[in-house]
């Protein structure tokens, strides 16, 4: 059973409060505070998933559409095709480190614990009731921060979408590529 | 659409044949085995000494951490190449995840995923090793027939065949601005120029380890675990006495907790940098100076991207085929820093996390990537105070990560390399260049991008940065105080213990490190090839 840690005096400011890291202690253990109340930091992947928990797939299911506005189709097939990517990229995610899947993980509970949610992603309400407004202005706010900390979250978040999605075949005709195909 | 069909796939019939392989993730029962050397890793250094030792009738058992994945496996797929050929699933960075960095991870190491250029270590390098860091025999007359050696064996030659459009950029810029340019020698036999070397050959033209020297190895009897991560070094505070290892799941990431536990006379380190480090500081080996993991350096990389009315098609042609050293050793080794300018290749899957961005940003640059040029600088660390380069040390889970510092010098470097790479585009035709750096928008001209560029912050996680080259860590050296081997690749404080790779680099090398390696590895092998000779059969 985690310890639990008080989390930071709201003396603090916010810039010390996010420079000790976005994975640092002090970010850590304020999550992990109330993760052990909610049981989310600890929670196991989702249902035939093997990295990515129920509370990622709802900021991820947000993100991706926002992310890959004009490449994802907008018609009656994008649910499908998120629920196809999630997958796949669970299964990218499988392959990396241990520190990577960890990393990750506390990236996006940083986003889904309210507070922080509220506070550093200025997202005030769920995930799954943002809108692609609110969304965009998230990942506008964290590429033009002036902490690293958020900068690396927003490349961290765009990076592994718009390669997961790039990697897929469905996504090569509107870019016109057409790799060589090995027979036998 | 090229096809390729009816390729032969010689190492999945040796396996078929009779070689001694062994997938350590499937075995049930604990096992030990004993041999005259085992090598740890299987790449460029792993690979040159395990054909050395075993033509020396030694008794070779070779240890891999990553999978076998032998020519049919190559599809030209991004994905299953990123997650099952590259360390930590393409996902390795620096600590705080400021660089990315892309280092192989499977029989054959990186050499299986690398884009084939091949370039002996520069003179003036040689030159500095001998002066600052005290390493003796290796100046360029001497280094010569190892080199002439291994470009024999790897069939490194000039590269031919005419330039893709993404590499001719630096032919037209180069030309137009009176810069010097080259074509770059690679190790490929028979190429079909089709460009995805960074996935696996799929046709056996790339001569790495895979398909040369680890075949011979085999051929001779040599033993080889894939899926087996090296855990700790036996010893006993003299000498190295074998290797513990560890069995690995298909994630590559979880241990089956089987161990395999190999005694040997003589134990050799070839997992590269970062992880040469790593395993010995998890082995807890005399290290009075704090040497290891000191020293690292990566061939910090920043790019810059264009785009041109023709078509470019990236990711199609060999993928790196001519260089500019230009601004390499303008200042002399110890100056300001210099950078290497080469082309990149751009897959799709790749592509689009270089090129960055959310919604219309990055999908309106995707679309555009058959008319996108890729440059980058590969900046020349290690050669001056301020560049130190980077420091490895354990997670808590025992893996090993690089921590690398953002100095002035490279700040420098890297500004000016924004520079050179968009001066070259322009001069080479561009209609638009943009910067590898968050939050840049694209350039129609170059007064404005000079301008911009010599306003904007160089800092991690804005500047955007990269390395595929990983060097050092275990830097030789003839002061104990400062190295971590010596003239002979001997670990300076353990016996029968050595280090034969990249990570033996006391600096950057200044150029594409994989003949490098072969070079000095291969006389290394041979003169502990010759000491060490077989024992009678009993």
């Amino acid at each position: 059973m985690k310890s639990v840690v008080v989390p930071p005096p709201m003396s603090m400011g916010r810039r010390d409060f996010l420079r000790t890291g976005l994975f640092g202690a002090m970010a850590l253990s304020t999550v992990s505070f109330s993760a052990a109340l909610t049981g989310c930091a600890s929670a196991p992947p989702a249902a035939g998933l093997r990295v990515l928990r129920d509370s990622d797939l709802v900021v991820l299911r947000a993100l991706m559409p926002v992310v890959l506005n004009g490449a994802m189709p907008a018609d009656a097939t994008r649910e499908n095709v998120i629920s196809e990517s999630l997958q796949l990229l669970d299964n990218l995610l499988e392959g990396s480190s241990r520190a990577g899947q960890q990393q990750l993980h506390q990236l996006l509970d940083l986003m889904t614990f309210p507070p922080t949610r509220r506070l550093v992603a200025g997202v005030q309400h769920d995930w799954a009731a943002a809108s692609p407004d609110d969304v965009n202005s998230f990942l506008n706010k964290w590429r033009d921060s002036r902490f690293s900390l958020l900068r690396a979250g927003y490349l961290a978040l765009t990076q592994m979408i718009a390669m997961n999605w790039y990697l897929q075949p469905r996504s090569w005709a509107a870019i016109n590529y057409v790799p060589p195909r090995v027979i036998g | 659409m090229i096809e390729i069909r009816n390729i032969k796939d010689t190492f999945a019939e040796g396996v078929d044949a009779g070689w001694k392989t062994v997938h350590a993730g499937e075995l049930r029962r604990d096992e030990i085995l004993e041999c005259d050397v085992v090598i740890v890793g299987t790449g460029a250094g792993g690979g040159t000494a395990a054909e050395i030792l075993t033509q020396a009738g030694l008794d070779v058992v070779l240890i891999e951490e990553g999978p076998l994945r032998t020519t049919r496996d190559f599809r030209l797929d991004e994905r299953s190449a990123y997650r099952d050929l590259y360390q930590e699933g393409a996902a390795r960075t620096t600590k705080d995840g400021s660089m990315i960095i892309l280092q192989g991870r499977n029989v054959g190491g990186s050499t299986t995923v690398n884009w084939t250029s091949s370039f002996r270590t520069p003179e003036q390098t040689l030159l500095h090793w001998e002066s600052v860091h005290g390493i003796k025999g290796m100046q360029k007359e001497q280094m010569a027939p190892w080199f002439d050696r291994m470009e024999k064996r790897l069939h490194i030659g000039q590269w031919t065949m005419p330039a893709n459009p993404n590499n001719d950029v630096i032919r037209r810029g180069c030309e137009q601005l009176g810069w010097s340019w080259e074509s770059i020698p690679r190790n490929v036999n028979g190429c079909w120029n089709l460009g995805y070397c960074g996935l696996g050959c799929p046709t056996n033209a790339k001569q790495s380890m895979l398909v040369t020297t680890i075949p011979e190895a085999l051929k001779r009897g040599a033993r080889l675990y894939h899926r087996a991560r090296a855990e700790k070094i036996i010893h006993d505070g003299k000498h190295a006495t074998g290797v513990l290892c560890l069995g690995m799941r298909q994630d590559g990431v979880t241990s089956t907790g089987v161990t395999v536990t190999v005694r040997a006379r003589h134990v050799l380190l070839a997992g590269g940098g970062i992880n040469n480090p790593g395993l010995l500081l998890r082995s807890e080996v005399p290290d009075p100076y704090r040497t290891i993991g000191k020293r690292t350096m990566l061939h910090p990389v920043n790019a810059v991207f264009a785009h041109f009315d023709e078509k470019i098609e990236p990711w199609n042609g060999a993928p790196q085929s001519l260089y500019s050293d230009h601004f390499q050793w303008k200042d002399g080794p110890t100056g300001s820093m210099g950078f290497k300018i080469e082309a990149v290749p751009l897959q799709p899957g790749l592509a689009s996390s270089l090129l960055g961005g959310h919604g219309e940003e990055l999908v309106s640059q995707v679309q555009a990537l058959a008319n996108t040029n890729g440059l980058l600088a590969l900046c020349r660390d290690g050669f001056t105070e301020d560049s130190p380069g980077g420091t490895v040390s354990l997670r808590s889970d025992g893996t090993a990560t690089v921590d690398y510092p953002m100095t002035d010098t490279l700040r420098d470097g890297l500004r000016r390399g924004f520079l050179a790479m968009a001066e070259l585009q322009f001069a080479a035709g561009a209609k638009e260049v943009r910067p590898h750096q968050l939050g840049q928008p694209w350039f129609t001209r170059w007064d404005a991008y000079k301008q911009a560029i010599q306003a904007m912050p160089i800092e991690k996680f804005q500047t955007r940065l990269g390395s595929a080259h990983v060097m050092g860590g275990c830097a030789m050296g003839s002061d104990p105080a400062n190295a971590v081997a010596d003239n002979n690749g001997r670990y300076m404080n353990l016996d029968r213990l050595s280090i034969m790779d990249g990570s033996l680099f006391p600096t950057s090398i200044g150029a594409n490190p994989q003949l490098s390696i072969y070079g000095m590895v291969a006389r290394l092998a041979a003169m502990l090839a010759a000491e060490l000779k077989p024992l009678p059969v009993k």
